[in-house]
């Protein structure tokens, strides 16, 4: 009987699929950046970009060249939407760079370009895109990957070449494939995502000086550190964490989660970092929870304005985003940018950070006096290590990182502090990172 | 929060979860056993009838209405891809061919979607906020809607196989189908009903899930999932069968991440599917 | 004529299983098509029917020629089989199986006009109407198949075995049955392996061999054919 086949067809097939999905569990992929929603994003009142970028170096001397930037993103797949906000915020950033005409370094003027591959969110995409960037394109510098798997599988590449490679992100600051002194050309132009713990944790002390049973809520992708950080952290507040419950990559539907750490009775909900911290919070406030709701993740206030839409339930959250809404004139201009040249996609705030990559890599060059031997720009980096020796679009910063890594390769710069209130966003402003 | 209303709020969660599932599985099966076809997209026709909703509220849509529209446009689709994509033709190997065609019809209307609408997330109005409280815990209201609607879908659908003369011969169809030749049904009409009664309650699965949750282009991928379980689960064909597995599937989302974890839920299904084949290879209430 | 086939081949993935059958019947018969297994009986009403589109050779019916017309446009002229799997719907119940049968009625009223009638011609299916059909006995399933086919108010009725695996006694009344059906006007294309009981009720009778028709006359003709009895009849 035909149906019966089907039906056996049904059987394998359901069954390879919920061992593939296990499988995949496993493997604790993840991504951390924003998760992007409908953001209307703030009505544009500037028209196209009429003052160059931040870079800019004045008029060319010597000899113009060309400084070749590989990326390497997810572009297709369901990281796709990080990847578009990375490459579209480094377009810019050459754009901006470019139509100053270029940026001096040594005693050269360079032209940008940037060349695009797609990782397609696995190792082996990644891998071959790097050896297509390295050996193909000869480009001076690569940026790029989401994904820890990623960076393991671009840093072999760009090692064997002798190529400098700036990693795009840090799921899990620390991790195996983070930073380190055993791979001496990876260097990290974006903060740790952990560092807003301590900044959330004084404002909190400060506005909601009752609160002090915190429940955390944990994407099951190798937090382990981050959340003993944050334990020691909370614990020097007098506070504690009463309940902790881990989620995995994926997970779409957060009142089973919320449910468990509602039972907890916490003052405090606490959504680490991830792209659903707006889900959880719809979550939590329809169990009941009334309490203060922390996203300690690039998701953007507007975004939890938009998606969780009850004002009731849009209160006493703090967020640790890039707050479209009250943009600094810098952020403005890259927004102005992009909405000028993609009128019909919202602005989304990963790329603010993206933007800052490049920048910085061009500013250790600046100080390097020259693009050239990868090892040499490292060294430069590592002794960037005072304030204000970078600058950023969240203002300055500097180099970091060996008391946490064993190596000074990590960014440091003010992280964006919100708080919303009936459904409306308040910017607290800039914090520094603390230290502790 | 005494553990009663823990069990509460979990089980209200999964039963709300569970008749998206069913929703899905109710389309799937009839797919299925009418038109002996695998329709692999089934969960692009969720997504699109969320997407569609999002649409249409964009446009001023009010979202009751906005959700009845777009199961009616899901339910034309439906009927459009019957006619130009899955009808059988001679020389055709019918289950292969729809598994191929499905499949890179997955693609075509993911990739559509994220063209159109972009990769952003998106949200619909919310079904209700807050919660009521049921036995002194809050239990969210728009879990609460999301079961009404599901169950009354159900109500109307099996009051109209039941009870129409369409309906019946639908049945009939999937039960024997050259015996439905010979009372004088045309298969084709019944996969087009098919179809458009699969597309629309996915449809109204999706616009469902996308106000409790939200959209996104790959929302699709888990429900269809979760319906192919349940139809091993629940035995081909059998609507009774499609309920009680989605309602196991959703209960087990519901109620293990709470009392046991996350990663046992997701072991969950795969645990009950190799059980029910292990011991009723035709499902639970599956017929042979 | 009314019902003409002629030259009629069917192929089964290239093997030639009805080679060039001619028969016809006219309003009012009763006509039986008798063979042994595999002569090719099944075939050549599911070819009747629109289930098996014809290699060569016409079918004509009423004036018009229906070969590889689809069923249900073959339903609709009033050509209706009760094919040898009984064609029923297992699990829905007795009634619900009917109702399907009245499928083409698009008259509400009309139809349970039918169902009543027709019931009341099978007592013991109206005993049963809420059950399911899968758990009738065989003798009232074959009755609940014909009772279906009556539903679509067929002018000329395709058996194919109805008497197949049935007792003596149901045998007997599942006879009694087709006759009362041919009394009430409706004409019937009989295939029987059980060919005293077929020869009994026909008029006329095809004696199929191989895909062939090798003998061809009045019932009667046939019933003292040496040929028929030592084969058929095993006498
Ligand atoms: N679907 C099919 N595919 C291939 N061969 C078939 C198919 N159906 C029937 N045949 C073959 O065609 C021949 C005639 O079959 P048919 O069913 O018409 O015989 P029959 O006279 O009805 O026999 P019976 O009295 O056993 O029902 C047989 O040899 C059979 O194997
Ligand atoms: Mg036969």
């Amino acid at each position: 009987m035909r149906s019966k086949r089907v039906f056996l067809i049904c059987a394998v097939l359901v069954i390879g699929v919920l061992l593939f999905s296990l499988s995949a569990c496993a493997k604790e992929e993840t991504t951390t950046s924003s998760a992007p929603a409908t953001t209307a994003a703030p009505s544009t009142t500037a028209g196209p970009e009429t003052t160059a970028g931040p870079t800019t170096t004045g008029a060319p001397a010597g000899e113009v060249k060309t400084l070749k930037i590989g990326t390497i993103m997810p572009q297709t797949g369901p990281l796709a939407i990080l990847g578009l906000a990375f490459t579209r915020a480094w377009d810019l950033y050459a754009e901006d760079v470019n139509q100053a005409g270029g940026v001096k370094i040594g005693n050269d003027t360079y032209q940008i370009k940037f060349i695009h591959e797609d990782s397609k969110g696995s190792a082996e995409g990644a891998s071959t895109a790097a050896s297509k960037l390295v050996n193909q394109d000869k480009v001076d510098l690569v940026i790029g990957a989401i994904l820890e798997s990623e960076m393991a599988a671009i840093n072999q590449v760009t090692e064997a070449a002798g190529v400098l490679y700036a990693q795009a992100n840090a799921n899990i600051p620390g991790a195996p494939q983070d930073v380190s002194s055993d791979k001496p050309l990876q260097v990290r132009p974006f903060i740790n995502h952990d560092e807003t713990g301590p900044i959330d944790l004084d404002y909190i002390a400060k506005t909601y000086p009752e609160a002090k049973k915190i429940a955390l809520s944990v994407p099951d992708i190798g937090y382990e550190g981050m959340v003993e950080r944050l334990q020691a952290q909370v614990a020097a507040r007098g506070m504690q964490i009463v309940a902790q419950e881990k989620w995995p990559w994926g997970t779409t539907d957060f009142v089973p989660i919320m449910t468990k750490l509602n039972a907890a009775k916490p003052d405090i909900i606490w959504a680490m970092v991830s792209g659903q911290a707006n889900d959880q919070l719809k979550a939590a406030r329809q169990l009941g929870f009334k309490g203060v709701f922390v996203s300690n993740s690039p998701l953007g206030a507007d975004v939890f304005v938009v998606t969780v839409q009850d004002p009731a339930a849009l209160t006493d959250v703090i967020c640790n985003s890039v707050d479209v809404t009250h943009p600094t004139p810098e952020v403005k201009k890259l927004m102005d940018a992009w909405q000028a040249k993609w009128p019909n996609d919202p602005f989304i705030s990963d790329a603010v950070h993206a933007y800052d990559m490049p920048w910085v890599m061009v500013q250790v060059m600046q100080k390097a006096g020259a693009i050239g031997d990868a090892a040499t720009l490292v060294k430069t980096m590592e002794g960037m290590t005072n304030p204000g020796d970078i600058q950023t679009l969240h203002g300055p910063g500097y180099i970091g990182g060996a008391d946490r890594f064993g190596v000074n390769r990590v960014l440091y710069r003010p992280l964006p502090l919100s708080r919303i209130m009936n459904g409306q966003i308040e910017f607290i402003g800039f914090m520094e990172p603390v230290k502790e | 929060m005494s553990s009663l209303d823990l069990w509460l709020q979990a089980t209200v969660n999964g039963i709300a979860l569970g008749w998206l599932y069913v929703l899905m599985a109710l389309g799937l099966t009839l797919i299925l056993s009418i038109m002996g076809i695998l329709q692999l997209a089934h969960g692009e026709i969720y997504m699109l009838g969320a997407y569609a909703v999002h649409y249409l509220v964009g446009r001023g849509l009010g979202l009751y209405p906005a959700i009845a529209t777009s199961m009616f446009i899901m339910a034309v689709l439906g009927i459009i891809l019957e006619r130009g994509l899955f009808r059988p033709r001679s020389g055709r190997e019918v289950v292969l061919c729809s598994i191929v065609i499905s499949t890179g019809l997955t693609l075509i209307l993911t990739s559509a979607i994220v063209v159109i609408f972009g990769l952003y997330t998106k949200s619909l109005p919310l079904l209700a906020t807050g919660s009521v409280e049921i036995f002194g815990a809050a239990v969210p209201k728009d879990r609460i809607l999301a079961i009404g609607f599901s169950v009354l879908a159900l109500v109307l659908l099996y009051l109209f196989l039941k009870k129409t003369r369409l309906g019946l011969a639908m049945i009939a169809s999937a039960q024997n189908r050259e015996g439905s030749f010979l009372k004088g049904i045309n298969p084709n009409r019944m996969s087009m009903a098919a179809m458009a009664i699969g597309c629309a309650l996915a449809a109204l699965a999706g616009a469902l899930a996308g106000a409790i949750l939200q959209l996104q282009p790959y929302m699709g991928a888990l429900p269809m999932i979760k319906g192919l379980v349940i139809i091993v689960l629940g035995g081909l064909g059998s609507i009774p069968g499609a309920l009680i597995g989605g309602l196991i599937l959703g209960l087990i989302d519901g109620i293990v991440p709470v009392f046991f974890s996350p990663a046992v839920a997701s072991v969950g299904p795969l645990v009950v599917v190799i059980l029910v084949l292990l011991f009723r290879p035709k499902g639970l209430l599956g017929h042979d | 004529m009314w019902l003409e086939v002629r030259d009629l081949v069917v192929r089964y993935e290239g093997a030639e299983v009805v080679k060039g059958v001619s028969l016809h019947l006219e309003p009012g018969e009763i006509v039986t098509l008798i063979g042994s297994n595999g002569a090719g009986k099944s075939t050549i009403l599911r070819t009747l029917s629109g289930l098996k589109t014809p290699a060569a050779g016409e079918i004509w019916f009423e004036g018009v020629r229906i070969d590889g017309q689809r069923p249900q446009t073959i339903v609709k002229m009033g050509m209706v089989q009760v094919p040898q799997d009984r064609g029923l719907f297992p699990y829905m119940t007795v009634a619900e199986n009917l109702k399907v049968g009245a499928y083409l009625r698009k008259d509400r009223k009309a139809s349970a006009r039918d169902l009543a009638e027709v019931l009341s011609h099978f007592p013991r299916l109206k005993e049963r109407a809420r059950q399911q059909a899968s758990t009738l006995s065989g003798g009232e399933q074959q009755m609940l198949a014909i009772a279906t086919a009556l539903m679509c108010q067929p002018r000329l009725l395709l058996l194919d075995e109805p008497s197949m695996g049935l007792s003596p006694l149901m045998v007997g009344e599942i006879a009694k049955i087709i006759r009362e059906i041919h009394e009430a006007g409706t004409s019937v294309l009989l295939v029987e392996q059980n060919s005293r009981l077929a020869l009994k009720l026909a008029s006329r009778a095809y004696v199929l061999e191989t895909g062939k028709i090798v003998i061809e006359g009045s019932a009667e003709e046939l019933l003292h054919s040496e040929h028929v009895r030592k084969a058929y009849l095993g006498e």
